[in-house]
């Protein structure tokens, strides 16, 4: 501790105390004010050269941290581009930013201070240029600024200090070490010199020189790099992200000092890569609002957010199937999981301040505590906005004070309400799948209905019962599109049901209706099944009957039906086709009946039965029955050729 | 390290060396040329020649053996890469530390990094396949170390080794002093044994007479002949260009060198016994010296006794016709008369 050295600094600041003024020894102080609290003085000598060290080591754990911080500066600087080169055992970070005078130089070599503003700039704590202590040797500053025809160039002796605090360290207890003033006072150099560039030109160059082995090979890991970066860096997105525009052009609006850039990873050997956030397809458009702390005259606003809502109903990683490279390479398996993992990393939320990571995305999850599964079907980023919330140094949290738990609160009410958005999406999607589900079923049963091919009326009936209760519940949660579609589906289910109530009340034998919905086809062309012919002629009605006797459901036969009776008539010959005509031609009246296709009765008339009473009730069901079993025209055929061989030859029979 | 840059030797890059690099582009239906060299802090001849160069380039800058040198290659090699990333050409760029010499000869730099383009081979054995060697030198051919070896000649010869069998254009450029002692004309005097004609002892004769202030003669008829003794041990075809002396940085007398070699192929495989240059010793005897002042490149004033004109237009075919012309003009000013050794 220093001796009588009180007021010496402050005094020429025009604020000593009353004590300071007495300029005497602190002893004598202590004597003359016992019990009284007195300012102590801390001298240049007391604070150690190791503290720079300490720090360094405690506050940068990781070499990319150092490389994060210079970027830092990129962005604060108004970059729009930075390069990362890593060549032999030197790193470079180079931007294209505003550049540093002289005074902003000697600002920037301050240790604990800066001048930059909270709420615009990355960095504040003034000392992150001090960041890659202990990763090299040397430390150089190359900036020049628009206008000027020089640059300056600010060089730290990293390892001379290094050694320097080494000797230190081998001295006895009483030996005075070097301080921290004395320490970067030695080996902080600068330089001006001329340049023939463009004045307009502005650049900063940061070089990392006799960067040791273990921490080149950890730099030199192309990918971790580049995740980390994206992760801790404001980068932009990929210029074929669709969203791009919108989200950064409200950011740039909403979030003060908000800069992405673009930004290259170069290294020995080895293409470069720009890094940018990926162009994650089929994602809704953003959603994007301020996030308010507190109601009435205590609104402020301590945040900005965006969020994409995966338009698949699935985790956002899923959609790796729809990237075009994923795409043309379809059997590429490791390719569309490189993607799916790449994607996975943007699942959720994460916070931003002025553009760097804050903690990770599995920190706002428990915001989606009742649909947990929900949160990875959303991409989005909150933007700090209140500078009372201060992250931590490694920028795994924020600080815990007031404003941070004011933060948490309010981002929790907005995240609830995109839960919310998501159920209901998620819902409306149901629902439109379902709606489409029934829109197929219900045409299916219509189809069965018309041609009477129904299991049983019964079953059919309750079957649209159920869809219609479904219906009804689905289509208030379903799109306004799908919405008018389930309207008209529950119109036609219920008009089925109604038609279905009616034939089981008129308990019609089942030929008999088979008969009267083959009569109806032939009113509107759509054939259930090869024997449509048949049962037509089996008809003992005239054409005119057969139209009279359309019931007016016919109408309800899909028309798509309409080329595969036209195809079957055609087959037929021409004698049937003006069948359908003929029920609104009187001409038709005139025409001879087409020829008979063999039955059941014919073969039995030809061989001289007497078709009547409950035989003929017999032959009827059988030749319905035959029908619904034998689709095959070949196989009913020979099996009625069989059946008229065996009449013709048993002898037995009597008629 | 090489020299910081003068009128003379842009003159030189821009002129002589990029139709020689066009050229060669050319022939070989080449796009883009791979470099190793020694680009300097100034980066100038990545800069000038930036359209012809691939981007897979590898520079190597000294480091320094005093406190006080070290301090300058510190300055140098952050000079250099910011000159890189202002001219937009850091992009596949590789920086090596320590002499460009040993960096040959032990295939590693200081730091135990590999020039990019080597065929993976362990480090002493490796062979590069470059495109392009500049070697600029601020020195002179030869420092011999205590043992009496020099490590810049030891270089050169495996710089060949580590080429073989892989085509490429080597600029060399050297200070005309060095401490070789009589170790050039040494070399002229054993050229002089061998039998080459009328003329040939009389042309070296007059260049063994040189004075030690036109030593940059003595040094243009022994090195392309040395780079193509050396070059067809390694199966490589040698053609030598003029050599160009000039006045670099602080005066300093400087010469240049361009050397096409081509790696002889035998049914598409390297072949291995010799390569075989168009160009015999006459040839290469007869190169007429250039100079280079104030910018301007002109046939040397003073040529050797029995200067053969026709070998001198044959070794410019490389320059546009209107420059060619203007060279050859200017032979006019030539004190003696057009005479062959052949």
């Amino acid at each position: 501790m220093s001796k009588a050295r009180h007021g010496s600094n402050t005094e020429d600041q025009g604020q000593s105390t009353p004590y300071q003024q007495m300029k005497l020894p602190l002893d004598d102080l202590l004597d003359a004010h016992p019990g009284e609290l007195i300012p102590l003085d801390i001298d240049v000598n007391d604070i150690g050269g190791e503290l720079l060290s300490i720090l360094s080591t405690g506050l940068y754990t990781n070499p990319l941290d150092c490389i994060r911080e210079y970027v830092q500066n990129a962005v604060d600087a108004n970059a729009h581009t930075a390069t990362i080169k890593i060549t032999g055992n030197s790193v470079h970070v180079f931007d294209d930013g505003d550049g540093m005078a002289l005074e902003e130089l000697i600002q920037a070599r301050q240790f604990g201070l800066s001048v930059k503003s909270l709420t615009q700039h990355v960095g504040f704590r003034g000392i992150g240029i001090y960041s890659s202590f202990h990763l090299c040797n040397q430390l150089r500053l190359t900036s020049k600024k628009a206008g000027n025809t020089y640059q300056h160039v600010l060089v730290f002796e990293f390892g001379a200090m290094k050694a320097q605090l080494d000797q230190d360290k081998r001295k006895g207890p009483h030996e005075r070490k070097t301080s921290l003033v004395e320490l970067l006072s030695a080996h902080t150099k600068i330089c001006r010199s001329q340049h023939t560039l463009p004045e307009d030109m502005h650049f900063t160059h940061v070089e990392m020189q006799e960067i040791s082995d273990v921490h080149i090979k950890k730099l030199g890991n192309r990918e971790e790099l580049q995740h980390y970066m994206i992760r801790n860096l404001p980068i932009d997105f990929d210029t074929s992200f669709e969203h791009r525009d919108q989200i950064n052009q409200q950011l740039q609006l909403e979030v003060p000092g908000y800069n992405a850039i673009i930004l290259t990873l170069q290294t020995d050997g080895l293409p470069d890569i720009v890094v940018t956030k990926p162009a994650i397809p089929h994602l809704q458009p953003p959603v994007m609002g301020s996030i308010v702390s507190g109601t009435g005259k205590n609104a402020r606003k301590v945040g900005y957010y965006w969020a994409c809502l995966n338009t698949e109903r699935d985790r956002i990683a899923k959609n790796a199937r729809f990237v075009p490279e994923v795409l043309t390479n379809g059997r590429d398996r490791h390719l569309r999981e490189t993607v799916e993992q790449e994607f996975s990393a943007y699942e959720g939320f994460v916070y931003k301040m002025k553009g760097f990571t804050v903690g990770n995305r599995d920190r706002l999850r428990h915001c989606f505590s009742p649909k947990p599964q929900l949160y990875p079907w959303y991409t989005g980023e909150i933007y700090v906005l209140d500078t009372a919330v201060v992250p931590k140094a490694d920028r795994d949290d924020f600080e815990t004070n007031e404003a941070k738990r004011a933060l948490d609160l309010a981002v929790m009410q907005v995240l609830s309400q995109l839960e919310d958005a998501a159920e209901s999406f998620q819902a409306t999607g149901l629902a439109d799948e379902r709606v489409e589900k029934y829109l197929v079923e219900v045409a299916d049963i219509e189809r069965q209905v018309e041609a009477n091919t129904q299991e049983s009326d019964f079953k059919t009936y309750t079957q649209l019962n159920e869809i219609l209760k479904d219906l009804r519940r689905q289509e208030k949660k379903a799109s306004p599109d799908k919405r008018a579609i389930a309207h008209d589906i529950i119109k036609r289910a219920e008009r089925l049901q109604r038609r279905l109530a009616k034939e089981t009340e008129t308990s019609q034998t089942e030929a008999a209706r088979r008969k009267r919905a083959a009569n109806e086809e032939l009113a509107v062309p759509a054939p259930s099944h090869p024997f449509v012919d048949a049962q037509l002629l089996l008809q003992e009605e005239s054409p005119r009957q057969v139209a009279s006797s359309s019931p007016p459901e016919a109408s309800l036969l899909p028309l798509q039906t309409m080329p595969l009776l036209q195809s079957m008539e055609s087959n037929e010959g021409a004698s049937r086709a003006p069948t359908s005509l003929a029920a609104s031609s009187p001409a038709a009246d005139q025409k001879p009946p087409p020829s008979s296709p063999r039955t059941l009765e014919s073969i039995l008339l030809e061989a001289g039965w007497r078709v009547d009473g409950d035989c003929n009730r017999l032959i009827a069901l059988l030749q319905a029955s035959l029908e619904s079993v034998l689709f095959d025209r070949a196989l009913y055929n020979s099996m009625l050729a069989d059946f008229e061989d065996r009449l013709n030859n048993d002898v037995t029979v009597t008629h | 390290m090489p020299f910081a840059d003068t009128e003379n030797k842009a003159a030189i890059r821009c002129q002589w060396d990029r139709a020689l690099l066009t050229r060669w582009m050319r022939l070989r239906k080449q796009s883009y040329l791979t470099y190793f060299g020694l680009p300097g802090p100034d980066v100038r001849d990545l800069v000038d020649w930036k359209d012809l160069l691939d981007r897979r380039r590898t520079g190597v800058e000294s480091v320094g053996h005093t406190k006080r040198e070290q301090t300058r290659a510190h300055d140098e090699m952050g000079r250099l890469t910011t000159n890189l990333f202002v001219a937009g050409i850091s992009s596949g760029f590789q920086l090596l530390r320590g002499d460009v010499e040993d960096v040959i000869l032990d295939g590693l730099d200081y730091d135990g990094s590999r020039p990019l383009i080597n065929d993976g081979r362990p480090a002493h054995a490796a062979r590069f396949g470059y495109d392009l060697v500049n070697l600029d030198f601020d020195g002179g051919l030869g420092y011999k170390d205590g043992s009496g070896a020099a490590k810049r000649v030891a270089a050169l010869k495996k710089l060949f080794e580590r080429q073989e069998g892989h085509s490429f254009l080597l600029f060399l450029t050297i200070n005309v002093r060095d401490t070789m002692g009589g170790e050039i004309e040494h070399y002229l005097r054993g050229l002089r044994t061998r039998e080459r004609g009328p003329g040939w002892q009389k042309a070296l004769d007059w260049y063994l007479s040189r004075t030690e202030g036109e030593r940059e003669y003595k040094l243009k008829a022994a090195v392309p002949s040395f780079i193509q003794t050396i070059a067809e041990a390694r199966v490589f075809r040698c053609t030598s260009r003029p050599p160009i002396a000039y006045e670099g940085h602080e005066r300093a007398h400087m010469i240049h060198f361009a050397f096409e070699l081509e790696a002889v192929a035998l049914n598409g495989q390297p072949a291995n016994l010799r390569g075989f240059s168009a160009q015999d010793d006459i040839d290469l005897i007869e190169l007429p010296l250039i100079r280079c002042k104030e910018g301007q490149l002109r046939l040397a004033a003073r040529q050797h006794d029995g200067f053969n004109t026709a070998c001198c237009a044959a070794s410019l075919d490389f320059l546009p016709e209107d420059r060619r012309s203007a060279m050859l003009l200017s032979l006019t000013e030539t004190p003696y008369g057009a005479r062959t050794m052949r």
